[in-house]
């Protein structure tokens, strides 16, 4: 039997264990794609054309700064090489500030998610706030608190042919070993400690739309909290559907997502601790402002307040001080969030890690820097010169791309989706009907993703989602939300019931996807058939 | 780094420990101070399926729009379970069915109070109610996307008719009378929604 202390310990270690385990499996990817549009940036563009791109001498430099922040697939977390490097290269650090802000909040693929979970007008009401915020304090650091002479380095571009292709891997991977890193983990490590120190279940009832603090509650303690584009969206929808408090929801979404704590500390490091605190109260207190100038008439129509909200789950503790094993439920947790979430990020963050960490060792011995700019002084007939910034531009437009033809990967056609929601949500109605709890628990959050997913992919395709096709995802969702309940608490008593409900509701929705105008195949699971026995 | 931003740092510092740590409440103020909030809207008496939520429009009509007794008010008691302290404080909510024997499982949270609620819902709003959600009632059934789309819309229709019917109405007589003022168009919404009822349930045609 454990002793309290050492339950104790257990209870703050496991959490943060586990915290920390999904926040590297959801930032890897991100990260090192921003060490590669920063290496590609010093590469590739080179400081002038880096300038150029951010507008430096337009009066459009915001503009640009989150047009293509809003492009670019980062996180808070993967921002912070591609600031530093914008800083290196001498953009006005009112870019910085909006590109930085801009860059983790939205994606095209958060973006399209946001837009099937709530009243589209919120979710773009949502975005011209943040860029409001994002212009505004651009404007201010650009004209009250750009004092300071930034010292520009120049980097003389490698010489064409395979050594450029090296010098961006090689400026990537050092880039990973470098001070971004140290910035990444201090973002890193204060989310884990604060899923460690918020006890279970916080703020669960307190971002209610009658609670007037809310938007300010949610706004000091967001900051830390770590959140993708992605997961951001998804809660803050999940705070329309409930009835939550709106204004909470959008400074869940500016301060949670947008910033965090270790790219606090690099604007600080860089520009003054004292502009940072003048930044960040200007950044809280614009967003509170607008989250209350937004709160009401934001409200969705017709919802009747759920008394409660999951958005903080799983930025808290999600075991109790007195629960035992809780390591053996972490390690179990680590383990299914890695098989649901890992897309290869964690492999590439390892293998740039180690290749930084052997370039820093061979740079003892062999000047890179000098071999990148050396001239080759055979050329084959056919090998052409394409300027550096020609290959740059290329590369980030193709980024962009990728980053729009991502959306249709994630988000599959309806068809292909409801093959696989049809699989899923079998195992669902299994695991729960024979007691395998762990299994349930992560087949009914896997299909209420898919269910949203398959929306988002009509929304995509169609330019919308007929009410009927979201009314019956929504069902859908809530006989899931009964079956997970019922889940939780090991409550077997109408567990086969609720089971079945989730397969009914399941087969009414799929036909009403597959039934919908503008559908091209038939049912392959039997959805087209009258669900009552 | 100057004194004013130590100092706003400190501040902000000791407000975020103060959020974080709750507000050092004992679970008996807790759960007195939940107590105190409303509870949120409960939803036991939604109808399971659509020719039922017709079915009691229907009579909640008839009842108000006669010259009988008024409808009396559905009862139903409402376990409030309160879980955590501070700023985790949050509750869970049952429906009680008359034994006194049923046992609700916690979700691993402490439990550090329970209250019995006594929830009254009288005829205007099971009314209101009832209209507002027939879509999703119906939505948990069978019927196809075109007769959906009208129960909607039929919905839609009833609940601005109640509701503007209510706007003002202080008791009940007020509001029966205001049902009874808009008697004609609301009988006729409501025989149109019966129509949508699907194939055997459906109700009989008026005489």
């Amino acid at each position: 039997m454990p002793t309290l202390p050492t339950m104790f310990i257990e209870y703050y270690f496991a959490a943060g264990t586990l915290r920390l385990a999904q926040v590297i499996i959801y930032s890897s990817l991100w990260i090192v794609i921003g060490c590669f549009i920063a290496a590609i940036f010093r590469r590739m563009l080179g400081e002038e054309k880096v300038r150029r791109i951010f507008g430096n001498e337009t009066r459009w430099g915001l503009v640009f700064g989150w047009l293509i922040g809003m492009l670019l697939p980062v996180c808070s977390l993967g921002v912070i090489p591609i600031v530093r490097e914008m800083h290196r290269a001498g953009v006005n650090r009112g870019t910085i500030v909006a590109f930085g802000l801009t860059a983790p909040l939205f994606n095209p693929m958060s973006v399209l998610y946001g837009l099937t979970l709530s009243d589209p007008i919120a979710i773009l009401s949502f975005s011209l706030c943040a860029l409001v915020i994002v212009s505004l304090l651009g404007l201010i650091w650009d004209r009250l608190l750009n004092t300071g002479n930034d010292e520009l380095e120049t980097t003389q571009t490698p010489s064409v042919g395979i050594k450029r292709s090296v010098a961006v891997f090689y400026s990537a991977c050092k880039e990973m070993v470098g001070p971004s890193l140290v910035y990444i983990v201090v973002g890193v490590l204060a989310s884990v400690m604060l899923a460690a120190l918020l006890p279970k279940g916080y703020l669960q009832s307190h971002v209610e739309r009658d609670n007037l603090m809310a938007p300010v509650t949610v706004a000091l303690v967001a900051t830390p909290i770590y959140s993708t584009p992605l997961l951001a969206m998804s809660q803050i929808g999940g705070m329309f559907q409930h009835g939550n408090s709106i204004g909470a929801a959008f400074s869940l979404l500016i301060l949670g997502a947008g910033i965090n704590v270790g790219l606090l500390l690099w604007f600080g490091k860089t520009y003054g601790f004292g502009r940072v605190v003048v930044f960040f109260a200007l950044l809280m207190g614009t967003t509170v402002g607008l989250a209350y100038v937004i709160d009401e008439p934001l409200y969705p129509k017709g919802v009747e307040p759920a008394g409660h909200s999951h958005a903080f789950d799983v930025y808290s503790n999600p075991f109790s001080p007195d629960q035992s094993g809780v390591f053996l439920a972490a390690q179990y947790k680590v383990t299914d969030f890695w098989n649901s979430n890992e897309l290869g990020g964690t492999y590439l963050i390892g293998a740039m890690i180690i290749f930084g960490l052997v370039f820093s060792a061979i740079d003892r011995s062999f000047d890179f820097e000098n071999w990148f700019v050396t001239e080759n002084e055979s050329k084959a007939r056919l090998d052409k010169e394409v300027p550096g910034w020609v290959l740059g531009m290329t590369v980030v437009a193709g980024l962009i791309y990728a980053s729009v033809m991502g959306c249709y990967l994630y988000y599959p056609p309806p068809e292909d989706l409801l093959g696989d929601l049809a699989a899923i949500n079998t195992e669902a109605v299994v695991s729960a009907k024979t007691k395998d709890w762990e299994a349930a628990e992560k087949w009914i959050a896997y299909s209420d993703d898919l269910s949203r997913r398959l929306e988002v992919g009509v929304y995509l395709r169609e330019g919308s989602v007929g009410e009927f096709q979201s009314q019956k995802a929504r069902y859908y969702r809530e006989e899931l939300d009964a079956l997970k309940a019922a889940v939780e608490t090991r409550n077997t008593a109408n567990i086969q019931e609720l089971a079945m409900n989730v397969s009914k509701a399941y087969l009414r929705m799929s036909s009403s996807f597959r039934n919908r105008s503008g559908a091209k195949s038939q049912s392959t699971d039997g959805s087209n058939l009258d669900p009552e026995p | 780094m100057n004194n004013a931003s130590i100092k706003l740092s400190a501040a902000v510092s000791i407000l975020l420990l103060n959020i974080l740590c709750g507000c050092n409440e004992s679970s008996s103020q807790q759960a007195e101070k939940a107590t105190e909030k409303p509870i949120p809207k409960q939803r036991f008496h939604l109808p399971k399926a659509y020719p039922k939520g017709v079915e009691r429009i229907r009579e909640l009509f008839d009842s108000v729009s006669g010259d009988g007794e008024l409808p009396e008010p559905i009862t139903y008691q409402v376990l409030e379970i309160m879980h955590g302290t501070g700023a985790a404080a949050h509750s869970h909510y049952h429906l009680l069915k008359g034994s006194g024997d049923q046992e609700f499982e916690d979700d691993g949270h402490e439990t550090v109070g329970e209250k019995t609620h006594t929830v009254v819902v009288d005829w205007s709003s099971e009314l209101t109610d009832l209209a507002r959600w027939l879509p999703k009632i119906a939505v948990g059934g069978d019927m196809d996307e075109q007769t959906w789309i009208k129960v909607q819309d039929l919905s839609a229709s009833l609940s601005g008719e109640l509701e503007s019917a209510f706007k003002g109405a202080g008791d009940a007589a007020a509001k029966r009378e205001a049902v009874r003022q808009r008697a004609e168009s609301i009988a006729g919404t409501i025989e149109q929604l019966e129509s949508l009822v699907p194939g055997p349930v459906a109700p009989p045609t008026a005489e």
